[in-house]
């Protein structure tokens, strides 16, 4: 294995990239900065003192959040991107064999992702001091670390072996990521007041790499044999994914060649496709018309070329979102979970804003880098299209789709609506928080898109941001008893879930001054600066070079 | 139509394109020559506006193309060696977008797809995914895009690269037809024969220095190339060659090889010498079957210049 040049030249090439170096010294430098500033002052040893865990709590969901993130950067683009530089097809045509490609993709996915994780070691060796962790509860920690490691990465790699570009093949990864995280958690969200769903919310969670992370460390919120369970879970899925692989590379047939496609003259067949959904709205087949002179060229291009073009998804996608927030709804509102208001508030806060800080990002992250990739930023130089033109037709179009999402979600508004109709008030500030967070996304991709030079980098810096923002800014929640209100304040203002949570819901965050007001301010700041600062670069790109 | 003086372009301590003096008349196309990494491709970006020389000048169209990039652009089609295409996009959808972002009103756009789609002999693709289209179709779609503004001048860099020899035949067979239009077109290739047969004028490019840019019979007789004549005779192919030997002595005239009945000669002559060749030899009374001048290709001319550019270059190099 050591030997095989696929998996040699994998590694080589992701350690020496200035992204690889980046990516490292951000994660040590996150973890040293928490273990710094959460070091308690009295410095007290003691395997029980509160401080100590605290500070090994938030290490280690820190840890295992950075490892989430990075593993869709290092394993998702690993077989896209070799189609897309057309060397894939080259690997098969030596004398390696398709085994040896395999592993070699496989072991390089691993391998980055476990190095990460073994770079952290200093920083856990400081925990010791604290009297914090026993050897045995670091190996615990340490095994769920890896094991999510491994498991991601071929999560990641399995993506990557159907995906058509690495664009998608991140997204649908950190989507798919999501799903594993914070999927099982979501029981205990809606039946945590069932007496009968306590052995399920339990059980649930342990297939959770969070729940396994706090039955470690907190053993009285969770039955300490969850980390077994997670371990188990993920070997099952690692064999189950290493299968599937193996399957799609060897057998996986040629690529289906693209339709010439022709536009239906027919005014039967048309009229027939008019009858179907969701062809009345719009029809490719049957579009005739040149752009409008008062449209944005770029926005009309990016909805035939991708949105409209390609319209099944986004319908499917808002389709998804509608009988999912149905079904919450209903069940929620249909006293199956308990009738608290503010459970409904807080699901459908959460489900709102978790789609956006899930999707939005991936939106506008390919905006620039795509159009340099492919190799039509040289044509449009040549045109008249300027940078504002070209952001406002991005821009455009992605909110265009937010928006078929936000409306997918509307069902769950409707329901905290009636269930207190004086709370129209508290809905809007609310829906200011969404709205000032869905411009930060955007605005976070744009950003990303105009300086990384790759799609997928500027995917992954996208996401960082936002996540950043959304949900790196919740680990004071961990950390109540160390920090001041004034500090909890500061960070919690910056997180869009705070703020909206406690404008719309009761009893959350009352210590806190009011956050949505200062929350909505900064963002919009931040992403008038995110868009100052793509704008400027794109017009560079623009002129002619020197 | 374009007309460069003194054109360099240097990245650093790398010298791309080296004091280029150009004057392209108009409804011309001029082939543009050079290996890999001589310079073709900057010159044309520089034309096209979208990169900056180091010093000198360039106007296309009546226009500098270095102080007005913008303005350049109206006057000017661009076809770059490797471009993208949208996926998703329709031929006519894709050479719509692109006339709307050069902001041609929807009417003239309507007529000016259906115009270029006939130039360009892709009428049948309207609807084909842009993406689904072969090499060589994308090429032509290529071309109808940077019709689509109806520019004066064309820049083709490399078009016929990755081509199949009957796409190269079609290529060459539209590029005749832009000259018809009145188009100027300057195309660049490191493919010589296909340049030879449509280009009323070509540059040789080597090391970021123009070596030579004429009229390919002027160039013939500035390099002094000799002149390839094949002769078949009816008999006596020694006794023939031997007669135009004594008639014509070298270096005048050397025969260089004979095969059969056929014989090649290697001649320095105008084209009246050539036709008294063929005058001596009937007087002679030589039968002769047949008698032709060999054209010489560009190749050729392409080998010989360089090799005399290396060899001055050398031999300056070695007097200092």
């Amino acid at each position: 294995m050591l030997s095989n040049p696929v998996l040699l030249r994998e590694v080589k090439s992701a350690l020496r990239s200035p992204l690889a170096l980046a990516l490292a010294a951000l994660y040590l430098g996150v973890l040293a900065t928490l273990v710094w500033w959460m070091w308690p002052q009295e410095g007290i040893y003691s395997a029980t003192a509160r401080a100590s865990r605290s500070l090994l709590l938030v290490c280690g969901v820190a840890q295992l959040l950075l490892v989430i993130l990075y593993a869709p950067a290092f394993a998702a683009t690993a077989i896209t991107a070799e189609k897309e530089r057309n060397t894939y097809d080259l690997l098969f045509a030596t004398l390696l064999r398709p085994r040896d490609i395999v592993a070699g993709k496989l072991f390089s996915s691993i391998v980055v992702l476990l190095l990460f994780v073994l770079l952290s070691l200093p920083v856990f060796a400081a925990c010791f001091f604290l009297g914090a962790v026993s050897v045995r509860e670091a190996a615990a920690i340490y095994m769920v670390t890896a094991a999510s490691s491994v498991m991601f990465g071929l999560l990641g790699l399995s993506v990557s072996s159907v995906a058509r570009n690495s664009h998608l093949a991140l997204v649908v990864t950190y989507l798919l990521l999501l799903l594993f995280t914070a999927g099982p958690w979501v029981p205990w969200f809606l039946l945590e007041q069932q007496p009968w769903a306590a052995k399920f919310i339990h059980e649930a969670r342990a297939f959770s790499p969070l729940g396994a992370m706090a039955s470690v460390i907190l053993p009285a919120f969770e039955p300490s044999g969850a980390w077994r369970t997670y371990l188990i879970f993920c070997g099952a899925a690692s064999v189950v994914m290493v299968a599937f692989i193996i399957g799609r590379v060897h057998w996986a047939g040629p690529r289906d060649a693209r339709r010439h496609g022709a536009t239906i003259q027919d005014p039967a067949e048309l009229a027939q496709r008019r009858m179907s959904f969701p062809f009345y709205l719009v029809d490719p087949q049957r579009r005739k018309g040149c752009i409008p002179d008062w449209l944005n060229p770029m926005f009309a291009k990016e909805l035939r070329s991708r949105a409209f073009g390609g319209g099944r998804w986004i319908f499917r996608l808002a389709a998804a979102c509608f009988g999912l927030s149905m079904l919450l709804m209903i069940g929620v509102v249909g006293n199956l979970v308990g009738p608290t208001p503010n459970l409904i508030r807080s699901v459908a806060l959460v489900f709102q804003l978790g789609l956006i800080v899930l999707i939005v990002p991936s939106l506008t992250a390919g905006a620039i880098t795509q159009e340099r990739e492919r190799g039509n930023l040289e044509l449009l130089r040549m045109s008249r299209l300027g940078p504002l033109s070209f952001l406002t037709g991005k821009l455009g179009v992605a909110l265009l789709f937010v928006m078929f999402l936000l409306l997918g979600t509307l069902p769950g508004w409707f329901a905290i609506y009636y269930l207190e109709i004086n709370t129209m008030p508290e809905i809007l500030d609310a829906w200011a928080v969404i709205g000032a967070t869905i411009l930060f996304a955007l605005t976070a991709g744009l950003f990303s898109s105009a300086l990384a030079p790759r799609t997928p980098v500027a995917t992954a810096l996208a996401y960082a941001i936002t996540f950043l923002a959304a949900i790196v800014t919740l680990l004071p929640l961990l950390t109540a008893d160390q920090l001041s209100v004034r500090l909890r304040e500061m960070i919690l203002v910056l997180n869009p879930f705070a703020s909206a949570l406690q404008v719309l819901t009761r009893g959350v965050f009352d210590d806190l001054g009011i956050l949505w007001q200062r929350h909505a301010v900064m963002s919009l700041g931040v992403s008038a600066l995110f868009l100052i600062i793509a704008f400027l670069r794109l017009r560079w790109l623009l002129l002619p070079q020197k | 139509m374009i007309v460069t003086e003194a054109l360099t372009k240097s990245y650093g301590d790398v010298l791309a394109l080296d004091d280029l003096s150009l004057d392209i008349g108009e409804g011309e196309i001029f082939g543009y020559i050079g290996p890999t990494g001589a310079g073709k491709s900057t010159t044309i970006r520089i034309l096209s506006g979208l990169l900056r020389p180091t010093s000198g000048s360039a106007r296309v169209a009546d226009v500098d193309v270095v102080r007005h990039p913008q303005e350049a652009k109206r006057v000017v089609g661009y076809m770059p060696d490797i471009f993208g295409v949208y996926h998703g996009m329709r031929v006519w959808e894709y050479l719509d977008f692109f006339g709307a972002a050069y902001r041609m009103p929807r009417a003239v756009r309507r007529a000016r797809i259906d115009e270029v789609l006939h130039i360009t002999g892709t009428d049948e693709m309207r609807d084909y995914f842009v993406d689904s289209l072969s090499r060589g179709m994308q090429q032509r779609v290529g071309i109808a895009r940077a019709l689509i503004h109806d520019p004066k001048v064309l820049f083709l860099d490399e078009p016929t690269s990755g081509l199949d020899p009957r796409a190269r035949i079609e290529m060459r067979q539209l590029l005749k037809h832009l000259k018809e239009l009145g188009k100027t077109v300057l195309v660049s290739s490191h493919i010589l024969p296909e340049l030879a047969s449509v280009c009323d004028r070509i540059g040789i490019l080597e090391q970021s220095r123009l070596l030579l840019c004429d009229r390919m019979e002027a160039v013939l007789r500035q390099v002094e190339l000799r002149r390839l004549i094949e002769i078949e005779v009816l008999d006596d192919p020694a006794g023939a060659g031997a007669a135009l030997a004594a008639q014509f002595p070298a270096p005048k005239l050397v025969v260089t090889e004979t095969v059969g009945r056929m014989l090649r000669l290697s001649f320095a002559g105008e084209d009246a010498e050539i036709a008294g060749l063929l005058a001596f030899l009937i007087q002679q009374g030589i039968g002769v079957l047949w008698y032709r001048e060999v054209p010489m290709d560009l190749e050729h001319i392409y080998m010989k210049i360089t090799t005399q550019a290396k060899a001055g270059k050398r031999r300056s190099d070695d007097a200092e």
